[in-house]
């Protein structure tokens, strides 16, 4: 259960967390240790913190509950790799309009609070980098959900999961390669 | 794989609660269930069985759909006080445990696996060697020791053994064949025999004049300590009552070597051969 918890705050934080990243680019934040070297430094390290914090949730991913989607349960596939650009762009365009932190640290809180809450806008474009494809699947029992895996699923009775890992009622994710 | 299941009072749909635990298997002797019936008792370690469970009224309807996990959201820990019972699934098959408030313990705890430890509000919930009922869906039978548990489980299950009502313990009392003492009404008639009054109603109501003397006939060796006057037998008190629904529901008989009388507590219907 508490587990759970960390992981979710984790996704929410990764999801949300490129606003506060396009905030330190825009206003031109440096990281001052490292003025002696270009300001890309400083840019290279903001944009790696957030790939890094969701390689670290790969690692917590292991310990969430198991779940299974057997051959033949499944009766529909929708990739959903794209929903998460418009919701993004949002982020974009009102991190750009920043022009304080206190501004920067409100708008994020909120972000990051509905996010959370939400419980199913876990688009985490970063996924897409470690191979992760965004799916919402429905079952034959008519059941609708949102699942994250490496796997490039096309025809749905082809398709089955032996290792699911819940993250909330209806987001999995598939720890599965192919 | 293998999941367990919450029914949770007031959500229609059970709730998940773990994954990958062994917590029952398959009783071996369940070939030897005996098809429900109210009169037959059944010995240690026997099961009675429902066929065609999915054909009844008060088959659960997440059994009748293909079993996935996804379907069902994590239990919350506020909910764990209001488990109704417990279904555990593997294989398509599904056993339950009722879990009454007495079964969902809050005990300090000296946990002796290894180093001892000693903790405080432990909420547990005490699962039994056996399982109350299991469910095969591919042979599509429910197996159960006692109905009074598994009513809990599936709303409408007694309609397989229901008591009397006043009305109809009334209605059986108000038989001619019936010599009542004075204030013995439906209220004097216990579980038990409304049970079995519920069970033989029908047949009493359809009785003809012929069938009631055929009956009454094979009654009387039986019966010798009621007084049979004019076509009803006197009743003194329940015990009396007893012996005549027993005798409607011909459980006397006779040894045909040694000729002792004997009145069968349980029977089982040997079916017929085709």
């Amino acid at each position: 259960m508490l587990i759970n918890t960390v992981y979710r705050l984790l996704l929410a934080f990764n999801s949300t967390y490129m606003v506060i990243v396009v905030f330190l680019i825009q206003q031109r934040y440096i990281i001052t240790r490292l003025n002696f070297l270009s300001i890309y430094f400083s840019y290279i390290i903001f944009l790696l913190t957030p790939i890094i914090l969701t390689y670290l949730s790969f690692i917590v991913m292991k310990y969430l509950e198991d779940d299974k989607i057997k051959k033949d349960q499944i009766k529909e596939i929708e990739l959903a790799n794209n929903s998460f650009l418009p919701s993004y762009l949002g982020y974009f365009f009102v991190a750009l309009g920043i022009v304080d932190v206190d501004t920067l640290l409100i708008v994020f809180f909120i972000l990051f609070v509905f996010t959370f809450l939400s419980q199913t806008l876990y688009f985490n474009p970063i996924f897409l980098i470690f191979g992760y494809h965004f799916y919402f699947l429905k079952n034959v029992n008519d059941v609708k959900i949102f699942l994250i895996s490496k796997k490039q699923l096309k025809k749905p009775n082809d398709v089955d999961f032996d290792q699911l890992k819940r993250i909330n009622h209806y987001t999995f994710i598939d720890l599965e390669k192919n | 794989m293998s999941y367990l299941l919450a029914k949770v009072k007031r959500h229609a749909s059970p709730y998940r609660v773990l994954a990958n635990q062994n917590i029952y298997q398959l009783p071996t002797n369940l070939n030897t269930a005996i098809l429900y019936n109210p009169a037959t008792i059944l010995d240690d370690g026997e099961w009675y069985k429902i066929e065609n469970f999915s054909l009844k009224d008060y088959f659960l309807q997440y059994l009748g759909i293909p079993f996935i996990t996804t379907d069902y959201n994590q239990i919350a820990i506020n909910l764990y006080t209001t488990i109704d019972y417990l279904c555990f699934v593997v294989n398509d098959n599904y056993f339950f445990q009722n879990v009454s408030p007495k079964q969902l313990v809050e005990k300090k705890l000296l946990s002796l696996g290894g180093a001892a430890t000693f903790t405080t509000d432990n909420r547990i919930i005490v699962i039994n060697d056996l399982p109350d009922a299991i469910y095969t869906k591919d042979d599509n039978i429910l197996y159960f020791k006692k109905l009074p548990v598994v009513k809990g489980i599936f709303p409408g299950i007694d309609v397989i053994y229901r008591e009397a009502t006043d009305l109809e313990t009334q209605e059986f009392l108000n038989n001619d064949f019936l010599n009542l003492p004075e204030g013995f009404t439906a209220i004097s008639v216990h579980v038990p025999n409304r049970k079995r009054i519920a069970l033989i109603l029908d047949t009493v109501n359809a009785f003809t004049i012929q069938q009631k003397t055929e009956y009454f006939e094979y009654m009387q060796p039986y019966t010798e300590g009621l007084n049979f006057n004019n076509g009803a037998f006197d009743i003194q008190d329940e015990n009396d009552l007893t012996l005549i629904i027993y005798g409607i529901e011909q459980r006397f008989y006779t040894t045909p070597f040694g000729h002792e009388r004997r009145i069968a507590n349980s029977i089982i219907p040997i079916p017929v051969q085709p």
